[in-house]
């Protein structure tokens, strides 16, 4: 199918231009480097087109990996035939920047005779100054069709779109190379030549810049300084995991309401027998008690996606540039690092974005150490069993907030101090630089977040959702057969059990924890719908109530639970984050690596949590 | 405080130079270059963000404990950590050279 390239400078607006296009959701985020994959999607008023996004870069000299990938595949699309148009996205707030890298790709696609539209985008922000650019001069000058839009609006998307369908002429090709040697020129002395130009098109046709920093300055004099950045930066980070368990709590609620109701109206109409207590045990104790925990994904998402889209999200990587580099790590880092409080997977790809490979390997090392989402109902679970649910400040903050903060600060410092003894005793080719553009501050678009974030906590149902009623069914059936679930011990999974039983029981568990956790390799979420099926066949109900009260009754000990909690703060379970760090560092080598060494540290860590609980009880 | 000597067409030889991380906050100064050990990597993205002789740059914010600074360069906002920053060369506003 013929298609259009969508390329530009990192934080250009050029996703959120591609969702406006094709009616996609592909990740966005008011932060240098979001994208690093090219994504395609079939623009929605023009179906007969095809839409490349490409990862942002600052020029087709690439100095990291995800730039290479822009590059590489830029250049191998232009001599695709079935390429029809290029559209180079810049930012219209801040001309001269984006116009360098414009100018490249203008003189790139001359050689190569395809036409390019120049898309000025954040005309909206233009707007709301009182400021504008001249399209019109800048068009004439650079001999090619600039159109201001604006993604988050969507105005002027239409003269761009009535562009692409015009049978405009190869307006690249009728450039007159007399008048533009700079474009037509090659080599080193162009480059330099091409940084003059792009100055003086910026200089002569862009908006004044003064106005627009000015509010940008104010609000960094404010949340990166040096006393009141520490403390904002705190108080969000606070904020952000008290939002997980409080402000989710009604939302959780209702789910676990609708799930006992859902039970309540169907059991009575299956009777009794097999299929009862298969749909009573396997599916609401293993779906149900997962259910309950989609809020909280939803809401964690929507709070990263706000700190993103405002803008905020580079100003933290620059305050955390300074203690990320005590352990090896760089300020672009922390982006990934705290995506992978989301989910492992993009944020490992994120990672891409870091220039220095050390600091990249440091990060892959220390990302699944980040309390993931999958790690949430667990997490959940065992807080529920262990700490009250009593609040303070009128129910803004809570203990057991403050203890799901504890873990997540576990978890990253334990990534973090992995990094630190790898960094330093890993030989070393030397730090590279930290160097990074701030973005501006925005307000972010709820919408789209709402979106985005709609759609992580879809994709972690429909994900582990299959995963988790194929283990459930296989628990349910070992659980149930040979003696029709009268005695759970007897049954095949007993014996399972009771066989691995020797693994967990230093750690005060018995094998019902330990087949939940043999189960949780798959996804560590399976953990509470495998123990809900298990302890659903002793006759648990099918919410995560019950399977709390359930636990708590078995007076399982403070020691283990923590233990439990240890464990999976730091053990490698997930099948589909070892396959991405193979693929994404090169090397399956690393990735089992460090499922072996993560696991038998997660064990002793747990052994020793155990250990020191003990001696205080 | 670096004393750094510049063979070449920009300063036309032995000069007194300050670099981007001795400034003050929202000091201005001229950009004049980028000290030779800076790898050709480096100097090549700072000059695609702007960073060019003749520029103006001002430091726009000093956030505490070490962390990268804030400067102002052409019509964007750049981070860069002390090591960088003390490889781009600058002159201070009114021409005074630091030693």
């Amino acid at each position: 199918m013929p298609n259009v390239l969508l390329v530009g400078t990192p934080n250009s607006g050029k996703t959120a231009l591609f969702n406006r296009l094709t009616g996609l959701n592909q990740r966005v985020a008011n932060y240098p480097g979001i994208t690093v994959e090219l994504s395609v999607g079939r623009l929605a008023k023009l179906p007969h087109l095809d839409l490349v996004d490409f990862p942002g870069t600052y020029s087709l000299s690439p100095i990291s990996e995800e730039e290479r990938v822009a590059v590489v595949h830029f250049e191998q699309s232009l001599s695709d035939p079935l390429v029809e148009h290029v559209l180079c996205v810049v930012d219209a707030t801040r001309l001269e920047k984006s116009l360098f890298f414009c100018l490249q790709v203008v003189r790139a696609c001359r050689r190569k005779g395809r036409p390019v539209t120049v898309v000025a985008n954040m005309g909206d922000v233009l707007r709301r100054h009182r400021l504008g650019i001249d399209a019109t001069g800048l068009s004439k000058e650079m001999g090619v069709p600039v159109v201001i839009v604006s993604a988050r609006t969507g105005e002027g998307l239409e003269n761009l779109l009535s562009g692409l369908q015009s049978e405009q002429p190869n307006v690249v090709a009728s450039f007159s190379a007399e008048d533009h040697s700079v474009l037509a020129s090659e080599g080193g002395a162009a480059e330099a030549d091409l940084y003059t130009e792009a100055h003086r098109l910026a200089e002569r046709y862009g908006a004044p810049a003064d106005e627009l920093l000015l509010a940008q300055s104010r609000l960094d004099r404010f949340f990166l300084g040096s006393l009141s950045g520490g403390l904002i930066f705190s108080l969000i980070m606070l904020i952000l995991f008290q939002s997980i368990f409080t402000w989710s709590a009604p939302a959780m609620d209702a789910v676990e309401s609708g799930v006992i109701g859902l039970g309540g109206w169907l059991l009575p109409y299956l009777g009794g027998g097999v299929l009862r207590d298969f749909v009573a045990d396997a599916v609401f104790s293993g779906i149900g008690a997962f259910l309950v925990f989609v809020p909280q994904i939803f809401v964690l998402t929507f709070v990263i996606g706000l700190l993103e889209d405002s803008g905020y999200l580079a100003r933290a990587a620059l305050l955390c540039h300074k203690p990320l580099r005590f352990f090896g790590l760089s300020g672009k880092s922390f982006i990934p690092m705290l995506s992978g409080v989301a989910c492992a997977i993009p944020a490992i790809y994120a990672a891409r974005s870091i220039e220095s490979p050390r600091a990249r390997l440091l990060t892959y090392l220390a990302i699944p150490l980040m309390p993931c989402s999958a790690r949430l109902p667990v997490y959940t679970l065992l807080i529920a069993i262990f700490i009250p649910r009593e609040t303070l400040f009128g129910g803004l903050v809570g203990w057991q907030g403050m203890t799901l903060f504890a873990i997540y600060l576990f978890g990253m410092m334990a990534g973090l101090v992995i990094a630190g003894l790898v960094n330093r005793f890993a030989p070393s080719e030397g730090q590279m630089p930290f160097m990074m553009e701030l973005p501006a501050y925005r307000i972010p678009a709820l919408v789209p977040i709402a979106r985005k974030s709609a759609q992580r906590a879809k994709h972690f149902v429909t994900k582990a959702g299959a995963v988790i009623l194929s283990v459930t069914m296989v628990i349910w059936v070992l659980g149930y057969f040979p003696n029709q679930g009268t005695d759970l011990g007897a049954s095949w999974l007993g014996t399972v059990g009771q066989w691995m039983e020797p693994v967990f029981e230093p750690l005060g568990l018995d094998w019902r924890y330990g087949v939940a956790i043999v189960s949780a390799f798959l996804a560590r979420e399976v953990f509470v719908g495998t123990l809900g099926t298990i302890m659903g066949i002793e006759g648990a109900e099918d919410n995560i109530l019950p399977l709390v009260e359930q636990i708590q009754a078995s007076a399982l000990p403070l020691g283990s639970g923590l233990a439990l909690l240890v464990f999976f703060a730091i053990a490698l379970q997930c099948v589909s984050t070892v396959a991405i760090l193979a693929k994404e560092a090169n090397s399956w080598r690393l990735a089992l690596r460090m499922v072996v060494a993560y696991l038998c540290l997660a064990w002793c860590a747990a052994w020793l949590t155990f250990q020191v609980t003990a001696l205080f009880q | 405080m670096i004393r750094v000597f510049v063979a070449g067409a920009l300063l036309g030889g032995t000069a007194h130079l300050s670099h981007a991380w001795d400034l003050s906050l929202n000091e201005t100064a001229e950009l004049i270059g980028f000290a030779d050990s800076l790898s050709e990597r480096y100097r090549g993205r700072l000059q695609e963000f702007g960073f060019h002789s003749g520029e103006e740059i001002r430091c726009q914010q000093q956030p505490g404990f070490g962390a990268p600074r804030v400067f102002r360069v052409s019509n964007a906002t750049y981070c860069l950590d002390r090591e960088l920053a003390e490889q781009v060369l600058v002159r201070r506003a009114g021409g005074t050279p630091h030693a």
